[in-house]
């Protein structure tokens, strides 16, 4: 087996054994890019020299016998709108097109201070705004089981590249979605930590109340490790949860039997029957190792689309405002300030987003304020209590991580509505501001090629441990299923000699 | 009520390339619509939720001086710099 | 004597003031907040606002803020909120300023001032961040014309102090302002200083009939440079709207421009509908949470205001009202004084000394009253050689200004100038022998009658003397002699 085609756990006991160096590391993984990135272009930057360097320093440190960190060697993939200092940070839009961040992320620096390699940055839809990574301005990212398939968005790169095998462990954003259902789509582990887990300092802001950084990787441990390095109290973030931590990775195996798990109703509306199929007997699975299933009603749930849409639109109009080509960022030909202002930003902006910034706008100006953005607050209120009030009979809630398979580039991009309303299961969880983790537990076979079909387990704030106990246990329980077919998946994606690259 | 358009992306600082001028209009004219939905529902008693740090208390910080960064940085990826300022087209008059 | 403007109209005045405070780092990230620095060199991330980057609030700033809000009589918000204002302008980087709508940090206050004595009451005063500045260049009729950005000044904390529509006069506002300004500088809030802008001015000013119920529709002026400004612009504001209204006319909403050159307001922008600023509670920072014990320590270590100053130097060192007034009209001045008191010197002849002679100077020169150009020390010195009888009080007047401009001890100033004075009798006897036989009409005027004549002779010693006569004994030796 190649060092590309190994889980992060399996990389690492390589690497702290000294069978392997980090650079060795590298060098396959480099290679497995050079191999399917022309396919799938995940990647917008691959930041080979600087990648080297680190490695180098994590060799030194093995050499010496010093603590290499947590994630020694360990490529990891950074989607594009968090900042690693020193390298482009585009935001996948012609806004930043230029602009090179000068200063790390806490996220990342917490990576590099445990040994991490940021091997590059990954593909998103423009800003994070978008569920298909259609909408970034450098191209489409494929999906490696279809490639004439969306991977998901906004997270499309960072699950494409650890599908596909061009890095074994990624960071993903998700504000409504944008880690679980990119994860879902290419059959991989993502994880929407509890607000406030991750540090969003250095993450560029879509919605504030709303944004997550997550790890996302092939199994639920190497996102366990991932979540043990990055979680914490970070000072540069406001809204940092002040919580102790404890190891993610470190409980893991613990029992299920006993855990009450609920299946709310209203998540399963207008999910696809070959999903519906895959999950159902998942459950079973479930109900085999001992956990009690029972189904909820969350009434406000249908309300959760309009609720999340007016909420992030309204904050994303606010954080988007700082771009104006003034002080960084693309700066339109212009002779007067309005110019400035009105062309800089209507041609660095691609549509979804210009769209989402109208919403915004709307929903908080005046007469509007009450009617859309007040009754939203409210809305979500509600939910928030529809959510607790839930935790009280149960100790996760599953759900389909998606109501259908990665659908075809171009399927739904013209309907803003139909690819809104997909979001369903995924938003109100960012809503509430709590933690699930979608994990791959089957495959769909409707649609000609093989696609994945994922699971989601929602935990209540700061449960990430029993979510991924649960996940844990499951993904015992399912053996190589999962992972028998990616490596197929993988050894299709040879190099070709004539790419034919779609903008 | 009718979607100014041309008043809303003024609003957002945005000129609206003119290729989807119209059919933006009807897509957020149709997004707005639904999402009138939330009109419908009973919120009484809910007080809004805007932001997941209500409970939290605002951290203060030491009145420190502390020079995280050189401003030659920030020149370095500004689009236009003039002596030690950054340049921009100056208001039109009478805006 | 209260202003009487007019029998038919009447206006009615709100102010809105910015103050900077006066911390060492800005209000969401720790760059100095100095100022006067070169462009752009108290620049980070945060208050670039580059993407990624998030706010931390500051502790002194907070604390000056509750203080400033204590002094002002207001109520506290022990629970207040930070709210996001939006527009677009290139010195606010976010594209928003974070500021305090919903719920500020105090409300309810006052500000009382003298002529007529009332109450001016404050709305509120609540914090937040400043923008940076904008330098205008070229013309309207060249066009390369563009404005270059500083953002030293950009997240820099600020209060805004906003009064009730309670001014009634251009002289009523004057009064404000000072009184805001002296009871601001004095907490040590501030250096509240215009020419720097660390305090800034806008007015809103309505005209209605007298005894109208119905309020006037406002117009705005933004930025006035000076208090004079403020008194002048109203005053011709007054006018310009009484003008409308006597010929049955509606005032508009409007911006507009106090032009210091030619002495009018002009239009800058039609108001149609108030601005939207589509505030929304910042998402980024939880409340603002005061807890009563630091509000109690706020209060407890509030530096003296000036009224309480006032009292204890009219009642505790018996000075007259007048002056305890004059010596607290800024911070530096009082401080000064009291050095000089705890240096021994008497408090009526100290402050004598500083309104008329140290007061006096720095007026001449244009100096401000925030730094007084002597030491105590040097300045108690001084007054003791004119006790001792070394000087008298004409030289101690030089020995003042030569120890501001040279920055030396007076007693150095008097042996190198040799400005001691002449008390001894011989010296003076001979001198005095010498203008009586000098000016013998003057002499025969003095002995017929006229005592006023006297004064022209201890002149002409004084004269001779350079100053250095000691006038109560020359006036002595003269009568004696002028009497044999």
């Amino acid at each position: 087996m190649k060092l590309w085609e190994m889980t992060a756990k399996e990389i690492l006991a390589h690497v702290l054994a000294r069978d392997v160096s980090s650079d060795q590391v590298l060098d396959s993984f480099l290679d497995r890019i050079s191999e399917a990135e022309p396919q799938l272009n995940a990647f917008i930057d691959v930041l080979e020299p600087s990648a080297r360097l680190c490695a180098s320093r994590v060799d030194k440190k093995l050499e010496k016998g010093e603590n290499p960190g947590l994630l020694a060697g360990l490529p990891v993939a950074i989607k594009d709108n968090i900042c690693v200092k020193g390298a482009p940070c585009t935001c996948a839009s012609k806004m930043l097109e230029n602009w090179i961040a000068p200063y790390d992320a806490t996220c990342v620096s917490k990576l590099v201070e445990q040994g991490a390699i940021i091997i590059g940055k990954t593909n998103l839809d423009e800003f994070a705004m978008g569920s298909s990574t259609e909408t970034s301005a450098f191209g489409i990212t494929k999906n490696p089981w279809d490639t004439e398939r969306v991977p998901g968005g906004s997270s499309g790169g960072s699950a494409a590249a650890v599908s596909s095998g061009m890095a074994p462990i990624a960071l993903g954003t998700d504000t409504g979605g944008s880690i679980r259902q990119p994860a879902s789509f290419t059959g991989v582990c993502g994880l929407k930590p509890t607000y406030g887990l991750v540090s969003r300092y250095g993450v560029t802001a879509f919605a504030s109340s709303l944004d997550a950084v997550g790890p996302i990787g092939e199994t639920v441990w190497d996102c366990a490790l991932v979540l043990d390095a990055i979680s914490g109290f970070d000072d540069m973030d406001p809204t940092s949860s002040a919580r102790p931590g404890r190891s993610y990775r470190a409980n893991l195996d613990k029992e299920v039997k006993g855990l009450k798990v609920g299946i709310a109703q209203e998540f399963l509306e207008g999910v696809e029957p070959d999903v519906l199929e895959c999950f159902e007997s998942k459950v079973a699975c479930l109900e085999d190792l001992g956990i009690e299933v029972q189904v909820l009603t969350l009434p406000s749930l249908s309300y959760a689309i309009d609720i999340y849409y007016i909420i992030a639109s309204a904050e994303a109009s606010s954080n988007l405002a700082r771009f104006d080509g003034v002080r960084f960022g693309r700066r339109a030909e212009a002779e007067t300030l309005d110019e400035l202002y009105g062309l800089s930003r209507g041609t660095g902006f691609g549509e979804e987003v210009i769209r989402r910034i109208m919403i915004g706008t709307y929903a908080l100006s005046a007469g509007n304020k009450e009617k859309y953005y007040v009754r939203a607050a409210k809305a979500r209120t509600m939910l928030i209590e529809d959510f607790k009030k839930s935790f009280g009979k149960v100790d996760l809630i599953i759900s389909p991580a998606t109501p259908y398979v990665a659908f075809k580039v171009g399927e739904k991009i013209e309907d803003s509505l139909a690819m809104y309303t997909g979001d369903l299961i995924t938003v109100p969880v960012n809503l509430a501001g709590l933690c699930a983790l979608s994990m791959p537990i089957g495959f769909s076979h409707a649609h000609g090629k093989m696609l994945p079909c994922g699971l989601q387990i929602i935990g209540k704030p700061y449960d990430e441990h029993t979510v991924l106990r649960l996940g844990y246990a499951l993904e015992q329980a399912m053996g190589d299923e999962i992972r028998s077919k990616r490596v197929t998946m993988r050894q299709s994606l040879k190099p070709v000699r004539e790419v034919e690259l779609v903008d | 009520m009718e979607l100014d358009i041309t008043r809303l992306a003024h609003d957002a600082g945005i000129t609206l390339p003119e290729e989807y001028k119209d059919d933006l209009a009807n897509d957020l004219t149709s997004l707005l619509e639904h999402m009138k939905h939330l009109l419908k529902v009973d919120l009484e008693g809910y007080e809004p939720t805007f932001s997941m740090v209500e409970s939290q208390q605002l951290r203060l910080f030491d009145d420190v001086v502390e020079q995280t960064l050189s401003s030659e940085v920030l020149f370095e990826t500004a689009p236009s710099v003039d002596e030690r300022y950054f340049k921009v087209p100056r208001e039109s008059q009478g805006s | 004597m209260t202003e009487v403007l007019d029998d038919t109209y009447e206006m009615m005045v709100g102010l809105e003031v910015h103050v900077e405070l006066a911390t060492q780092t800005k209000m969401f990230c720790r760059c100095s907040s100095r100022f006067g620095d070169p462009p752009n060199t108290n620049i980070c991330p945060i208050c670039m606002g580059l993407p990624g980057t998030l706010p931390q609030a500051n502790m002194e700033a907070v604390r000056l803020a509750v203080r400033a809000a204590l002094a002002l009589n207001c109520s506290l918000n022990l629970t207040s909120r930070f709210d996001r204002k939006h527009y677009f302008y290139p010195d606010l980087p976010k594209g928003y300023q974070i500021s305090q709508f919903y719920i500020p940090l105090a409300q309810a206050g006052y500000i009382e001032i003298d002529n007529p004595r009332k109450k001016i009451r404050i709305n509120r005063v609540h914090i937040e961040e400043d923008a940076g500045k904008s330098i205008h260049a070229g013309d309207e009729i060249t066009t390369a014309s563009y404005s270059l950005l500083d953002f030293n000044r950009s997240g820099v904390p600020l209060i805004e102090i906003v009064s009730e529509p309670d001014i009634a006069s251009p002289d009523e506002a004057r009064q404000y302002l000072e009184k805001l300004q002296r009871t601001l500088a004095f907490s040590a809030v501030s250096d509240v200083k215009m020419e720097e802008g660390s305090m800034r001015v806008d007015c809103n000013i309505s005209v209605r009939p007298k005894g109208a119920e119905a309020k006037g529709t406002p117009c705005e002026m933004k930025n006035l440079s000076s208090f004079r400004a403020v008194t002048r612009a109203l005053a011709y504001e007054f006018e310009r709207q009484k003008e409308i209204l006597a010929h049955g006319g509606k005032i508009q909403r409007q911006t507009r421009h106090w032009d210091e050159v030619q002495e009018v307001t002009k239009l800058l922008r039609l108001k149609q509908t108030s601005d939207d600023y589509r505030y929304f509670p910042d998402p980024d920072l939880p409340p603002l949470q005061l807890s009563q014990d630091f509000v109690d320590e706020v209060r407890r270590s509030m530096p003296r205001l000036p009224e309480e100053i006032i009292a204890y130097y009219t009642e505790d060192l018996g000075l007259p009202r007048y002056d305890a007034e004059v010596l607290t009209l800024d911070p530096a001045i009082s401080a000064f004084f009291e050095e000089c008191v705890s240096l021994g010197g008497e408090p009526k002849t100290v402050s004598n000394w500083i309104m008329v002679e140290l007061l006096g100077y720095m007026r001449n020169k244009g100096l401000s009253y925030d730094s007084i150009p002597v030491s105590p020390q040097y300045f108690v010195s001084m007054l003791d050689l004119i006790k001792e009888g070394v000087i008298s009080g004409k030289i101690g007047k030089d020995v003042l200004i030569t120890m501001i401009e040279t920055g030396k001890e007076p007693k150095i100033i008097v042996e190198e100038r040799g400005l001691q004075q002449i008390s001894d009798e011989e010296s003076l006897s001979r001198i005095v022998d010498e203008i009586i036989s000098n000016n013998q009409s003057v002499v025969e005027e003095i002995k017929a009658g006229k005592e006023k004549a006297l004064g022209f002779l201890v002149g002409q010693v004084m004269k001779v003397t350079k100053g250095k006569a000691n006038p109560g004994k020359v006036n002595e030796l003269l009568r004696q002699k002028l009497s044999e």
